[in-house]
């Protein structure tokens, strides 16, 4: 009876100390730096390791009343809107392409995630060479075929840096996205697209009446997760640019870095970081709320 | 049922072993019975050999063989120590190295420069090196320009190791060519560049990106224009006048005759194309020296060096420092030990051979070392004996900003965000006249040292 009860026990907490390890882990690597960025975005602490002063709120009003905090903002919705337009637009005609049961397809399907699996810092070392001003592949094609004189320094460039960037992001990750819409597509009914091309229906209304709204929850899934980590990445911008010239790709992340390590105010970087995560919060609740799947 | 219960429950005790392993501390407080306080370094002495951790970020291979050879030796000679050298990068020395400090994991001995001292002292935890620096300069003589920035608040900081100064690099061959005499002036500078920039060359390479690289260059010539202080040992910043105004308009109009992308450049790229030859001039250390015949394809006589040009009621100079190292240990068997390696590390017949773990870059920072014969007879410096001489005459009238008016224990907040050559970005990119420029300038660092 005795050896029952306590048989009892253990299967009612062996959950619980299944999933120990992990809460811990996660306690010990997001919880608690979290509560010392809030904390840290209360006080005046410069340089990483020093202590500074209470300041309560002040670090927090210096961030709303800062125009380069704002014009970060600009950058970043400029970046976002940028990766998530260009990514969606080579992801969906991607994945249309390889949607068809054929012999190339089968091996493009494979192939096309190498710019995803190739780490970011080589991705960048790669770029920075073919966009060489000097000696870069890029600007040797356009001067053999005469179309400039002189090379161009497109991720020098005051206007050209950011677009440059959002395009070797896209290049990056779109096989991703490419990936998820494709394995969606591949859920959808064929018996479906059969009775639209009995109706006479065309390629691009099938696409808009059957296919995009078939991969309504997928669509959402990428476009919560996606802004979501496209606002957040750092290193592809600041490996290649350093969030220059003159400021003209520093986003958010970027200059929280900056604030952090180049500035050494880290309480203040704590507190836009806190500023920025509670506008994406409202940002995810919205989309969330008027934009999720509706159940019928 | 019973077998998979005790199948969970080992994995359950595996995986929290793992996670307490991954989060074990630093075991290198000794043997049992000792408290198991974090402690920075190698091994506290409680066996026979005393552990000396250095931490240095000279990352090329041929720097990082040849201060493990010294250390070698050292410990060779000295088997109650050892000398541990690690190489690290200057892009963590100043995220992640203050962490690894206060957690414990930082190192005995730390190399810096000179704006580097100042923020890690405000961690608390350098000690100072008075009497290791008073002994050595009895023996060798520092040279005041490169112990002077580690001296402030009644106490030394930091031992000098070597200096580095900037001079102007030129490829005779092409100034033969051209029939262009090396600049003197600004003005000689100025028309020199215009007339060796061809079709197929530039006749200067200059960095211009947000960084260290062009911040010293720039500062070069803020020196020669004669604005050489930027902020005061009460932190004044005193960057907005019109002799810095003229020093970024100079760099301004040369830019027009530097590549296109040198809004990119940072150390490497102007040395590149200067020994591509796409490039008559450009403005460095001595760096340039090593690697100038494999890389160029042309003898050692075309590489022509001469001191900074000087701007017209402007002062000789360029810019100056000696990297030096940081004591972080109190234990005071590990100082002892310390104080012996660096003796033996400043003995000319040692102090030659670690000077040239990069000839012509490192230059010696006390009198002994400028006569030691392991300095001199080293081949690169001997195929380049006169361009040494320059280099080390310019060292003589070397400054660094931050460090010419006392010593400001903030210009790291100046340095770090590299102010100087975001005033350039807002020339080169944004369009600002240089008064414009330099006026934000002087509101940004104001800002910064608040």
């Amino acid at each position: 009876m005795e050896a029952l009860g306590k048989g009892k026990l253990f299967n009612k907490a062996l959950p619980y100390l299944l999933v120990t390890p992990i809460v811990a882990w996660l306690v010990i690597t997001i919880i608690v730096p979290l509560i010392n960025v809030v904390k840290e975005s209360f006080y005046s602490t410069g340089f990483v390791g020093t202590k500074g002063a209470f300041v309560g709120f002040e670090n927090y009003q210096n961030t709303i009343l800062s125009s380069t905090y704002w014009n970060a903002w600009g950058k970043s919705l400029v970046w976002v809107l940028g990766n998530a337009v260009l990514q969606s637009i080579l992801a969906f005609g991607i994945a249309l392409l390889l949607n068809r049961k054929t012999r190339f397809n089968e091996f493009a399907r494979t192939w096309m995630i190498i710019p995803w699996v190739i780490p970011t810092i080589v991705v960048v070392i790669m770029w920075q060479w073919i966009l060489n001003g000097s000696y870069g592949i890029f600007n040797h094609l356009l001067q053999t075929l005469h179309l400039i004189e002189q090379p161009v320094n497109l991720i020098g460039h005051s206007f050209w840096s950011l677009p440059m960037v959002i395009f070797i992001n896209t290049w990056h990750w779109f096989p991703f996205m490419a990936v998820i819409i494709l394995a969606g597509m591949s859920t959808i009914d064929e018996e479906i697209y059969e009775a639209a091309a009995i109706d006479g229906v065309n390629a691009w209304q099938k696409f808009w009446k059957i296919t995009f709204p078939s991969l309504g929850k997928v669509t959402f899934a990428l476009g919560l997760v996606g802004t979501l980590w496209s606002f957040n990445i750092f290193d592809t911008i600041y490996f290649l640019t350093q969030g220059g010239p003159a400021g003209k790709t520093t986003t958010i992340p970027v200059l929280i870095y900056q604030q952090a390590f180049e500035s050494y105010r880290l309480g203040q970087a704590s507190a836009t970081s806190i500023v920025t995560a509670l506008i994406l919060i409202v940002y995810a609740y919205f989309f969330i709320k008027y934009l999720g799947p509706k159940d019928e | 049922m019973k077998r998979k219960r005790w199948v969970l429950l080992l994995a359950l005790v595996f995986s929290l072993q793992v996670i307490l392993a991954a989060c074990s501390g630093n075991n290198n407080s000794g043997g049992s019975g000792e408290s198991q306080q974090p402690s920075n370094g190698g091994q506290s002495p409680s066996g026979d050999v005393v552990e000396i951790v250095m931490w240095h970020m000279e990352e090329p291979p041929n720097r990082v063989q040849r201060f493990q050879e010294i250390a070698d030796a050292f410990n060779a000679a000295n088997p109650d120590i050892r000398v541990i050298p690690q190489v690290q990068s200057w892009g963590d020395a100043y995220t992640r190295f203050p962490a690894a400090i206060q957690a414990g994991r930082g190192p005995d001995l730390l190399f810096t420069i000179p704006d580097y001292t100042t923020l890690i002292n405000s961690l608390g935890v350098t000690q100072p090196v008075d009497d290791i620096v008073a002994d050595l300069d009895a023996k060798h003589k520092f040279l005041e320009a490169a112990l002077t920035p580690y001296q402030y608040d009644g106490h030394t900081w930091a031992v000098p190791l070597y200096g580095m100064v900037q001079v102007l690099w030129y490829r005779k061959d092409i100034l033969d060519e051209a029939g262009i005499e090396p600049p003197k002036n600004w003005d000689d500078l100025k028309a020199a560049v215009e007339t060796l920039t061809t079709k197929d060359r530039y006749g200067i390479a200059l960095p211009a990106s947000r960084s260290l690289a062009t911040d010293q260059v720039i500062y070069t010539f803020m020196i020669t224009s004669g604005a050489k202080d930027i902020i005061d040992e009460n932190n004044n910043v005193t960057f907005n006048n019109e002799k810095t105004v003229r020093a970024y308009q100079m760099y301004a109009d040369l830019l027009k005759f530097s590549p296109p992308d040198s809004n990119t450049y940072q150390w490497g790229e102007p040395q590149a194309q200067f020994n591509a030859g796409k490039a008559a001039m450009a403005i460095e250390k001595g760096q340039y020296l090593s690697v100038f015949e494999e890389e160029s394809g042309r003898p050692a006589s075309d590489l022509g060096v001469i001191p900074m040009p000087v701007a017209d009621g402007g002062e000789e100079g360029s810019i100056y420092y000696s990297n030096g190292v940081m004591v972080l240990t109190d234990d005071p068997a590990k100082k002892e030990a310390i104080k012996k390696f660096l003796d033996y590390l400043l003995e000319p017949e040692t102090y030659g051979k670690f000077l040239n773990a990069e000839p012509g870059l490192f230059l010696p920072v006390t009198e002994t070392g400028s006569n030691a014969d392991s300095f001199w007879n080293d081949p690169v410096i001997q195929k380049y004996k006169s361009q040494v001489d320059v280099l080390l005459e310019a060292s003589a009238k070397g400054q660094l900003f931050g460090f010419t008016k006392g010593v400001s224990q903030k210009i790291g907040q100046i340095s770090g965000p590299n102010y100087l050559s975001q005033v350039l970005e807002q020339i080169t990119v944004n369009g600002m006249s240089p008064a414009d420029a330099v006026a934000w300038g002087q509101q940004q660092m104001e800002n910064a040292v608040k």
